[in-house]
């Protein structure tokens, strides 16, 4: 029996099976160690399918994911737009399943890190030695007064790609050309910084071609442009001149969504057509039950040589949920990064191996303006041993000298080329 | 031979297909390590069978030393490659350039 196939069918062998309780057993197939991975986005399935590769026949990788397919956020803002579609931005997990992950598709719901299993809502419990929990975001709304479940359903964030995206692009649609999409961004550290300025070219793009007389307006939770500034204050101030108003200094305290009104901390209040709410955020719901969040009751700080917590022994945390070292960005490319340094460290430590003293993390990040140009952000970090976090090399990384068609498929390029690292 | 005798075979000759393609993808010198997470981390953008960002896998050993070099030194432009190849010490460039010579061309 060749390798793949002994390790496919050790991945069906991993699937959770219901025991008489309604609990699952599993376990008791040979040597392997077991991985057990919760969430498949950036991190999560870049951590499974290096851990996979890496770990040979000694490891077996279980992935747990809510969804039945990825949906990227990087990109999702040209769905907003309309020059993408969001099927252009969904992925399925089968490469995944073909390389001998079980990948399970259900929610974890608890941690039992005492006796190493996770519980998932439909009932199964799945044991692992090593647990990788990369469960992205989730949102503080109830920090925002109105902002109720009913509210939610008019006042999106789509931060999360998917569904939200959907019906953010269908509420840009119906907006009357002369409406007003305000953009609410909180205080950093948040998902994706460049993100919601993106976002602001992308709807402008669609307003110059569909609704020329409607506005975008950027109510920014901090003090000034978060990334990129000089090139989204370019693009704000030649080609979607009259478009875009940008308004730093808004921290939302409140909405109001029968009227569509933002209220703030210190500036006026401000009524809209379309009010994209982009709530504050922490770590997923799941790291704050396993009790791996840490600071300030939104982050979860991890040893950086293997993304351990620091809090809670055999749980690693990866991507957004992490507190993150000096410079590094809560972006999908760095989970991606995180994924491998994390799949390394802990295949040595289950393999007897040694971790690796000296990982290395880069990140690019492309921020679309129109619908074929793009900017870039980049930066290489080094672990520094002194210190217990990742440097920013001196010298290293920077900017796009200006938007171009170059990068933009630069862009699409590095979009198709990290999903086949994360997903196969 | 009808379309529907062939389905049982396929999922395994994809299995063959997918792990060849990932022993070229991730190396044969599996020994190193360092080279390979340091190889890892450029696979976030170069993946095997991509052109507009090119594939780094079974490209000459001293091309690519030479292409990351200058890139680093500053006598190659370009967008985003002149500013990460700072980020390394040569000795890490070269052991890139040695670990993707080693990958099987895909």
């Amino acid at each position: 029996m060749n390798a793949i196939r002994r390790r496919l069918l050790r991945a069906a062998a991993a699937l959770p099976t219901f025991g008489i309780a309604g609990c699952a057993s599993t376990g008791g197939r040979g040597t392997a160690r077991r991985i057990v991975v919760v969430g498949g986005g950036y991190g999560g399935a870049t951590a499974a399918r290096y851990a996979t590769l890496w770990g040979g026949d000694a490891i077996d990788v279980t992935l747990i994911e809510r969804d039945a397919a990825f949906v990227s956020c990087p990109l999702s803002n040209l769905v907003l737009a309309g020059s993408r579609s969001i099927t252009d931005v969904t992925i399925p997990y089968a490469s995944l399943s073909r390389l001998g992950v079980a990948v399970i598709n259900d929610t974890a719901v608890a941690i039992d890190a005492d006796r190493r299993r996770v519980k998932l809502a439909r009932g199964a419990d799945v044991g692992y030695d090593r647990l990788v929990l990369s469960p992205g975001i989730d949102f503080f709304f109830d920090r925002i007064e109105g902002l109720h479940d009913d509210a939610q359903r008019t006042l999106l964030h789509a931060w999360q790609a998917g569904p939200q995206t959907v019906a953010l692009r269908r509420q840009l649609e119906a907006m009357p050309d002369g409406g007003v999409f305000a953009i609410s961004i909180p205080r950093a550290p948040y998902r994706c910084p460049p993100g919601p300025y993106e976002r602001a070219c992308q709807a402008a793009w669609y307003f110059q071609r569909a609704k020329p007389r409607s506005k975008v307006l950027i109510l920014d939770g901090n003090e000034d442009v978060q990334s990129k500034k000089a090139l989204f204050i370019k693009a704000w101030s030649d080609e979607f001149k009259g478009i875009v108003e940008y308004r730093p200094d808004h921290v939302l305290t409140g909405v109001d969504a029968k009227t569509m009104t933002a209220r703030f901390e210190t500036a006026d209040d401000v009524k809209a057509d379309v009010l994209n709410v982009i709530p504050p955020q922490s770590a997923g719901a799941i790291a704050r039950q396993a009790g791996v969040i840490t600071v300030n009751d939104q982050w979860c700080e991890v040893d950086f040589l293997t993304f351990e917590s620091i809090r809670v022994p055999g749980i690693h945390v990866l991507g957004d949920s992490i507190q993150t070292a000096p410079l590094m960005p809560k972006s999908g490319h760095m989970a991606n990064q995180h994924g491998k340094v994390a799949a390394a460290a802990i295949v040595a430590a289950l393999t007897d191996q040694p971790v690796d003293p000296a990982p290395m993390l880069n990140n690019t990040c492309y921020s679309f303006i129109n619908d074929r140009e793009a900017v870039h952000i980049a930066s290489v970090h080094r672990y520094d041993a002194a210190q217990k976090t990742f440097l920013t090399v001196p010298g290293s990384g920077g900017l796009s000298t200006a938007q171009s068609a170059r990068e933009g498929e630069y862009g699409f390029a590095w979009a198709r080329a990290i999903w086949k690292d994360m997903l196969g | 031979m009808p379309a529907s005798n062939m389905t049982p075979l396929a999922p395994w000759m994809l299995a063959v297909v997918v792990t060849g393609a990932l022993a070229g993808a991730n190396g044969a010198d599996a020994g190193d390590v360092g080279a390979r997470a340091l190889a890892a981390g450029c696979r976030s953008c170069h993946q095997p069978g991509e052109s507009t960002i090119p594939s780094l896998d079974g490209k000459s050993r001293e091309a690519l030393a030479g292409k990351l070099r200058a890139y680093r030194e500053g006598s190659l432009a370009g967008t985003v490659m002149p500013q990460l190849a700072k980020g390394y010490t040569d000795a890490e460039l070269d052991a890139i350039a040695r670990y993707f010579a080693a990958t099987e061309r895909p």
